[in-house]
């Protein structure tokens, strides 16, 4: 802004108070987000189970395009998997944490999640509703049983795959 | 009855499906009056049909017959079935098949010319417009048996994928203007689009054409203007010496200057060579300082590129983030259904929660997914105008280096001249002075050229512009109302007759006078509620009556395109009293001689009906026993 401004001018010497507003939040820290992301993870796992490492591993990798992408080229065998790196999602466990509250996942051991019938119902009723999760449930249904424990464990310790 | 609709190739108003919709009296087997039943090995229907200008044809189509197509028809054209010994000519058409409807040889083509009907153009869901079929019309004077009766006013087929399909038959029948309105209004509009596509397409070639010369165009009118002024009115300027010069003053300062040159004689290197090595000097000035500006742009441009990647990078994790934002309304809107997946309360320890999986201390209040997503669009809007106005700049700032490195090769070109005169023998003519003027006049040419191109890009602006206002006024000509005076009138009638009928029919459920037809919908509604079957089932049977025969009125005071017919089958549905019966009967049988036919079926009992018969003034036809017989086998006697 130019010196000169008048716009600036008005504020010189002006009294400024402010209010509080609701604060934005990202669309995946939202609860609902986080826990179909859950939900649906499981869902096209196989057995309707995974463990924390696993679900840590997609719900990283599905959060942007770009991730998306590496994990598909990673999978492909045109990238190394020193290439991927997989963060923790603290959002993750929360999600966990309340799904297992509502009752649709339990855990086992501190290590293995698995849908209950009732969080079955849920997922495939979230999987159903075309006009939701799209990219997600595209990504899920390519990646969520090819990407299976030991792979998981592979890309996570940066090993080969092939 | 339905023999009736099948030979006329109308099945397709029953249902989709593929079957020959006739009875199994009609296909496998036939009950005699006996009781016994006898194998079908042969049939056919034969229909004679006139028209209102007083042709007759008699249409002929199989059900049972070896070695010939149900789908095809035979017509000919004459009265066979009245006077079976005359020939007339005869024509084969097909029918259910693709194209019966549109090509020559289908029966529904003839059958519309037949009828004098000029089906109208109507939108449909996907692919192209098309004319309204014929099956969509039939069912408002064709009540058929199954399910003719189910509905008010009529049993349209909808799966022909016409839009408003409903509407746009009953419009027909009432041949109102609405239809056309909306289609020339709905035509006006593609037509002001497709001119405003043009027009946005041509001042875009012409910012094109400028941008290349090293121009810019303004004074353009961006959108579509009925006011040819303001297409005269457009400038080009050029950048010269770090000022924006408009073309005009830049070429008469160019012209003055060949002037001047064309009036001196070309001195000798010898008398210039001391002008020569000071324009020489000052020229290498003024590239080093051309050269500057042009690092300083070129800097400029890098930072305005960084910004623009960055920028992109933001839109595009907005455009995520909406995404993502938009999914989670919906599954919130969706819990309570299948399940709750965003608790405001912990389901263990009852606290209460905001809608976030970050730490809940870290929150004070989270914002509502709503305004969540109004808020992600806003900042998607502002990094969208941003992104727009740097892209903006950042073509200036291409342009300006163009400009830049344009100047620094005439300086060069000039520093060449200049040095060859210096070295050259000094009685020789100077060859600076003869190349700025070759130069300069070839600058003019190109800025001539310019003009004259942009010139010729802009007269096609002059002819849409008249486009333009020919639109407009088309527009002002297009009433405003939905519906013309005539429409009007004739719904007024139609709702007219429709009281009366309901009332003489003894329709109860509230006074007819309540009455009323949608001016969307043309439903029969009370107080803006339309009535279908959640009146009692016989007053709606009654209201259907009054709306067919209305319809049936309607065209003897006002042009429609009713064919005059109104054919009932079994109109004494839900035991609808054997008043109201009587009454439909009677007011049928008004329509007789009026160039109207009213054709009623009914397996009533006939002495209930003996003595309303008896009343009226018709045709009655008593089948005693079985409609359907066997043909006797003919005897040589």
């Amino acid at each position: 802004m130019p010196p000169e401004s008048p716009f600036l001018k008005a504020l010189e010497g002006a009294n400024f108070s402010f209010t509080a507003r609701p604060e934005p939040v990202a669309g995946d820290l939202r609860m609902s987000w986080g826990i179909a992301v859950v939900l649906l993870s499981l869902f096209h796992s196989r057995g309707k189970k995974a463990s924390f490492l696993k679900l840590q591993f997609l719900a990283h990798s599905i959060r942007t395009e770009d991730s998306r992408e590496q994990v598909h080229a990673v999978l492909r065998g045109e990238r190394k998997t020193s290439e991927l790196q997989v963060r923790v999602e603290p959002w993750l466990n929360r999600a966990v944490a309340f799904a297992h509250g509502l009752k649709y996942v339990d855990v086992s051991k501190g290590k293995t999640i698995t849908l209950t019938p009732l969080g079955q119902d849920v997922a495939a009723a979230i999987d159903a509703t075309s006009d939701v999760l799209h990219h997600e449930r595209t990504f899920l249904t390519n990646v969520a049983k090819r990407a299976t424990e030991n792979i998981v464990t592979r890309i996570w310790r940066m090993e080969t795959l092939l | 009855m339905q023999a009736l609709l099948y030979v006329l190739g109308m099945e397709k108003m029953l249902s989709p499906s593929r079957e020959v919709p006739v009875p199994h009296a009609l296909t496998t087997f036939l009950m005699r009056d006996d009781e016994s039943e006898l194998a079908i090995t042969n049939s056919f229907v034969e229909l004679e049909i006139e028209n209102g200008a007083g042709t007759i044809v008699t249409v002929r189509r199989p059900i049972k017959e070896a070695g010939i197509d149900t789908r095809l028809v035979t017509v000919w054209f004459g009265p066979m079935l009245t006077e079976p010994s005359k020939t007339a000519a005869s024509r084969q058409f097909f029918v259910r098949d693709p194209g019966a409807f549109k090509r020559e040889d289908g029966f529904l083509h003839f059958l519309e010319a037949f009828i004098g009907w000029d089906m109208p153009v109507v939108r449909k869901y996907e692919g192209p417009e098309g004319k309204l079929p014929l099956e969509t019309v039939f069912p408002l004077f064709w009540v058929e048996q199954k399910r003719g009766w189910s509905t008010i006013p009529a049993a349209i087929p909808t799966y022909m994928r016409v839009r408003d399909v409903q509407k746009r038959a009953v419009e027909f029948i009432l041949d109102l203007d609405v239809h056309k309105l909306e289609l020339q209004r709905q035509r006006l509009k593609e037509r002001i689009e497709d001119n405003a596509r043009n027009w946005t397409s041509v001042i875009d070639e012409m910012m094109r054409i400028a941008r290349r010369a090293g121009g810019t165009l303004t004074g353009l009118p961006p959108r579509p203007t009925a006011d040819t002024d303001s297409l005269e009115r457009w400038t080009i300027s050029l950048v010269q010496n770090d000022e924006t010069v408009v073309i005009e003053t830049l070429l008469a300062a160019l012209r003055a200057r060949v002037a001047v040159l064309a009036e001196a004689k070309v001195p000798q290197v010898g008398e210039t060579a001391d002008a020569l090595t000071a324009e020489l000097e000052e020229l290498g000035k003024e590239i080093d300082a051309r050269n500057q500006k042009r690092i300083e742009v070129h800097k400029a441009r890098q930072l305005k590129e960084a910004d623009i990647a960055s920028l992109e990078r933001r839109i595009a994790q907005l455009g995520e983030d909406l995404q993502k934002n938009q999914d989670v309304q919906r599954l919130q809107r969706y819990a309570g259904t299948a399940g709750n997946l965003t608790p405001d309360q912990c389901p263990t320890c009852e606290q209460s929660l905001v809608d976030a999986l970050i730490s809940q201390e870290v929150l004070e209040a989270v914002m509502p997914i709503e305004d969540n997503i109004e808020y992600v669009r806003s900042q998607l809007k502002m990094f969208e105008d941003i992104l727009q106005r740097e892209q903006a700049e950042q073509r200036r700032l291409e342009d300006l280096g163009a400009v830049a490195t344009t100047e620094i090769n005439q300086l060069y070109t000039r520093v060449r001249t200049i040095r060859s005169d210096l070295l050259g023998p000094s009685s020789a003519p100077s060859a600076a002075v003869v190349e700025e003027r070759v130069r300069i006049e070839a600058r003019i040419r190109d800025l001539e050229a310019l003009i004259a191109s942009l010139a010729d890009t802009a007269n096609r602006l002059h002819t849409l512009s008249a486009e333009f206002a020919e639109l407009l006024n088309a527009g002002r000509l297009i009433p405003s109302d939905k519906m013309t005076e005539d429409d009007k009138h004739k719904l007024d009638a139609l709702t007219g007759s429709m009281r009366e009928l309901a009332e003489a029919f003894g329709f109860t459920t509230f006074a007819p006078k309540d009455l009323t037809i949608d001016e969307d919908s043309y439903r029969p509604q009370k107080e803006g509620y339309e009535i279908g079957f959640e009146t009692s089932a016989s007053d709606a049977i009654r209201l259907k009556w009054a709306y067919q025969l209305g319809l049936l009125e309607l065209a003897r005071k006002y042009a429609t395109n009713h064919p005059g017919l109104l054919l009932l089958d079994e109109p004494r549905q839900q035991s609808s009293s054997k008043v109201s019966f009587g009454q439909l009967l009677e007011h049928a049988a008004k329509h007789r001689g009026a160039q109207q036919q009213v054709i009623v079926s009914t397996s009533e009992d006939i002495d209930t009906l003996s003595p309303i018969l008896a009343r009226l003034e018709c045709k009655r036809i008593i089948f005693n026993g079985y409609v359907l017989q066997p043909v006797q086998p003919q005897t040589n006697a």
